[in-house]
């Protein structure tokens, strides 16, 4: 099966070589583009919190059938979705891990090559921010995945950045754990002991055992970048000197005598030193003090806790941002000119980019009560709900806005979820207009009542109104194995980023024509990821 | 001393809001800016019990409570659940201890400690049976109609432990809570399983409908749509009372005008259901017990139709808290 999906899927130019085969049945056919399209649906829009439907454990659960399912398919095809634009960072840390947790054999036929799975771990687990990327490995050491392929790649993202220091700061304990999974218990401990003593004294063994257990992996050269890297690891197993090269460690190290000496840590650290060594000083002193090393987002994040306190922290770089994260931001502390600008100059860019292009469009969004999400994760559907909306909107030259439910919020951008499901009404009067496609960005739940809208897509296409009809869902519904349906003659989607949604409509694709959806499928996540191209 | 009481009191002050419908289920929203909104959200009482069928209710807060008609507490301790057989009113910071409890767990010995446990509301095919038992005191009145109740679902050979039916359903129960959503101003509820209504439900204020809504429409309501939905196997057909559109229409306007009455003919059905009430006359009986602070609970009955408790506040005439409903075998 793996040979003949390999020729059906693999576009001849692409570079990923084409193995010549008999093709599929049609069952086979209908087989793949199931699996596929289940698949698409999770790593869209799964984050293994609760939702308003569902638990933790029921997402995960959900999830863990759907990645076991694709994967057999073929575990070169399951790594390329799991690359796409659009994928969430969860779905990636499980889907790294589980290629770690099952080493490749000879037999193993996929469509990519041992070597491009490895670029494709690699570029995956880069591609993460620190602190999720320090999570997979804890999922690789909880499911206790060691094996040597494991080990060098925890040991490559670790020891191969160019913030080890500041990440030791940050997250410390979490590397320790890392790097003891990686080097075993024993080692960790040897590594240590030569660390601990100056450079001065260390044998020539000693020495040997630091270049294969560590700079092998790094990208520092010259003594003072490896001296730089030898100090950040005997920090992160617990060495702490007063001399330390790196202001950072200096500042570690400081700051916990006199707290001012913490300007270079991250506001989470020095928030940890304060609550541990600093009782009495008050926490608005550590905004005031790490202001500087905030990044965007954070800054972001914290702009009402900080105006609580009364600390200027400065503003933040909209245009840095993600737009949900602008959306939940503004969601909560109003919607500025600058925000509404940085939402509509994205907006614009991810129109631009968008796969398919329709003349007139009418969207539809869904803002009734259960698009205020669940309290782990309040106000998200709306969020991504209402930036789609607007990718949507700059992606047709002629495009209509309508709601189902919801309220103002101080904008006319802005609209918060209220109210029941009565998305039929809206439904038609979208068909009225004649555009090119409907786009109906919904969780799926309809009940005012449920079933009308497949009334109204049926009655509709009885009357020969054949405009395609898109469901975009900003939720995973463990219970039906992905997205709720509206109808059965709607496709579809999951969202949780909208500039990921050439990927949703590429799925929708997958009944109607899933040979062609596959191709280009696979074509995409090519084109997203430049270590597949073959040079020369 | 029983009187007669129009079922409709409950609803005084109130308005129809636009019908929901999921399968064989609708619920009309009941909406009212008259609120009582002196009533403290009874999920935040600390419960515990003492003794097999006596349950403790502390209320912490500056208000008196509600605590809803047949609440229930299931909890993770190696104790006996149990559940209340009526409403009760607790005062403000102070503890009521109510010996007529139920024990729910057959099997399982031991105490509940004290505290906030999630409240539910017992299924609504053990809810008239409960309330006819409110004045025995005895912890296992409700087994066999627990017992019973499980057999229904597929659950045999086992002790009568409400516990089991809420494990096996858990998907299906939260799903409810999903497919019906609280609107602007809502303040109870009417209830319908296939066109019939199953019971009236009425809070003192939208905060307060807020706090027990979920349990209402989880376990209460919830499972009696589970149980008919299993039986038809699945193929619910449309209640009578959820209008429908096909073969309406011969072009787009006249589907939407389709769909606009289908939306007027939906609220006048709920209107008329609303309506309907004010001609039930039900036998009321003053609970002499339950008199709290100028509160007090009646307990109506409607022979063979619906039987439930109302809270009336203040001293006044204005029901305040209502949960009604009708008798379901299962």
């Amino acid at each position: 099966m793996a040979k003949a999906l390999t020729f059906m899927l693999v576009p001849q130019d692409s570079g990923l070589g084409v193995s010549t085969a008999t093709p599929l049945t049609r069952k086979q056919i209908e087989n793949v583009s199931d699996t596929v399209g289940r698949f698409l649906d999770v790593i869209g829009t799964s984050t293994a919190r609760a939702t308003h439907y569902n638990t933790k454990e029921e997402q995960e659960q959900a999830e863990s059938i759907i990645h076991d399912a694709m994967f057999k398919l073929d575990r070169g095809l399951y790594g390329l979705l799991l690359g796409l634009d659009g994928t969430t960072d969860h779905s990636r840390q499980i889907g790294v891990a589980r290629l770690l947790d099952n080493p490749r054999s000879d037999k193993d036929k996929a469509v990519l090559t041992p070597e491009l799975e490895s670029r494709l771990i690699a570029w995956m687990s880069n591609h993460l921010p620190p602190h999720r990327m320090l999570k997979m490995f804890m999922m690789a050491k909880e499911r206790r995945i060691n094996n040597a392929r494991t080990r060098k790649c925890i040991l490559r993202m670790v020891l191969g950045s160019d913030r080890l220091d500041m990440w030791a700061t940050k997250y410390r304990r979490k590397m320790r754990a890392a790097l003891t999974h990686a080097w075993g218990k024993k080692r960790t401990s040897i590594i240590r002991s030569i660390l601990a003593k100056p450079d001065s004294e260390w044998t020539k063994k000693e020495s040997s055992i630091l270049q294969t257990n560590i700079v092998k992996f790094t990208n520092a050269s010259g003594k003072k970048g490896l001296m730089g890297i030898f100090e950040s690891v005997g920090f992160i197993l617990g060495i702490e000197r007063g001399d330390f090269a790196s202001a950072k460690l200096r500042s570690y190290v400081g700051a916990k005598t006199k707290i001012e000496d913490g300007r270079q840590l991250s506001p989470e650290t020095l928030e940890g030193i304060r609550s541990v060594y600093h009782k009495g000083v008050p926490n608005a002193r550590v905004l005031e003090l790490t202001k500087r090393q905030m990044t965007s987002g954070q800054k972001m994040a914290k702009q009402r806790e900080a105006k609580s306190k009364g600390v200027d922290i400065g503003g933040f770089d909209p245009t840095k941002q993600d737009p949900v994260r602008l959306y939940l931001y503004a969601f909560e502390m109003g919607l500025d000119e600058k925000v509404e600008e940085a939402l509509v100059e994205k907006a614009k860019r991810a129109g631009a980019k968008f796969p398919v292009k329709f003349p007139k469009v009418e969207i539809i969004v869904d803002a009734s009560k259960s698009m205020e999400g669940n309290e782990t994760q309040p106000l998200r559907p709306m969020a991504v709900a209402l930036a789609t909306r607007d990718m949507l909107f700059y992606a047709s030259e002629d495009p209509n806005v309508r709601y189902c439910g919801g309220k103002g919020n101080g904008s006319p951008r802005m609209v918060k979820p209220e109210g029941d499901t009565s998305l039929a009404l809206e439904l038609v009067r979208a068909f009225q207009s004649k555009p090119d496609a409907i786009f109906m960005i919904t969780d799926g739940y309809e009940n005012a009542p449920a079933g009308r809208c497949d009334e109204v897509i049926v009655q509709a296409r009885q009357l020969g109104y054949q405009t395609p009809v898109y469901q975009l869902s900003p939720v995973m519904a463990a219970e039906s194995g992905g997205v709720k349906m509206l109808s059965q003659g709607i496709s579809p989607m999951p969202v949780s980023k909208p500039e990921g949604m050439g990927v949703s409509l590429l799925k929708g694709m997958l009944n109607a024509d899933p040979l062609k959806a596959l191709s280009g499928l696979t074509r995409m996540a090519v084109a997203d990821m430049p270590f597949v191209q073959i040079p020369g | 001393m029983a009187t007669k009481v129009s079922i409709s009191d409950i609803l005084i002050g109130c308005e129809a809001g636009r019908m929901q419908s999921v399968g064989g289920m609708q619920v009309v929203p009941i909406l009212s800016d008259q609120e009582e909104p002196n009533f403290s959200d009874p999920r935040e009482v600390n419960v515990s019990t003492s003794n097999y069928g006596t349950m403790h209710v502390e209320n912490e807060t500056d208000e008196d409570t509600i605590l809803p008609c047949h609440a229930g507490y299931v909890t993770k301790q190696s104790a006996q659940d149990h559940a209340m057989p009526t409403c009760a009113i607790i005062k403000r910071k102070s503890t009521a201890i109510f010996d007529n409890a139920m024990c729910i767990e057959q099997s399982q010995g031991g105490y509940i400690d004290k505290g906030k446990h999630r409240m539910l509301i017992l299924p609504l095919a053990l809810r008239t049976t409960a309330l006819a038992k409110r004045d025995e005191k005895s912890y296992n009145k409700l087994w066999s109609s627990i017992g019973k109740f499980n057999e229904s679902y597929g659950i045999t050979g086992r002790s009568s432990h409400l516990v089991y039916f809420l494990e096996k359903f858990k998907g299906e129960l939260d799903q409810f809570v999903a497919e019906f959503e609280l609107v602007p101003g809502q303040i109870g509820a009417i209830i319908l399983v296939n066109g019939q209504i199953v019971g009236i439900e009425r809070a003192p204020s939208q905060a307060f409908w807020a706090a027990i809504w979920q349990p209402l429409i989880r376990e209460c309501y919830g499972s009696y749509s589970l149980y008919l939905s299993q039986r038809a196997k699945g193929q619910i057909a449309l209640p009578p009372t959820r209008a429908r559109i096909e073969g309406q229409a011969d072009s787009l306007q006249e589907l939407e005008e389709a769909i606009i009455a289908a939306e007027k003919a939906e609220g006048d059905i709920a209107s008329k259901a609303l309506g309907q009430l004010a001609e039930v006359q039900a036998n009321c009986r003053i609970e002499r017990k339950g008199r709290v602070n100028g509160h007090h609970i009646e307990t109506l009955e409607v022979p063979r139709a619906f039987s439930g408790q109302i809270v009336r506040a203040n001293n006044s005439e204005k029901v305040c808290y209502g949960s009604v409903v009708a008798p379901i075998a299962v």
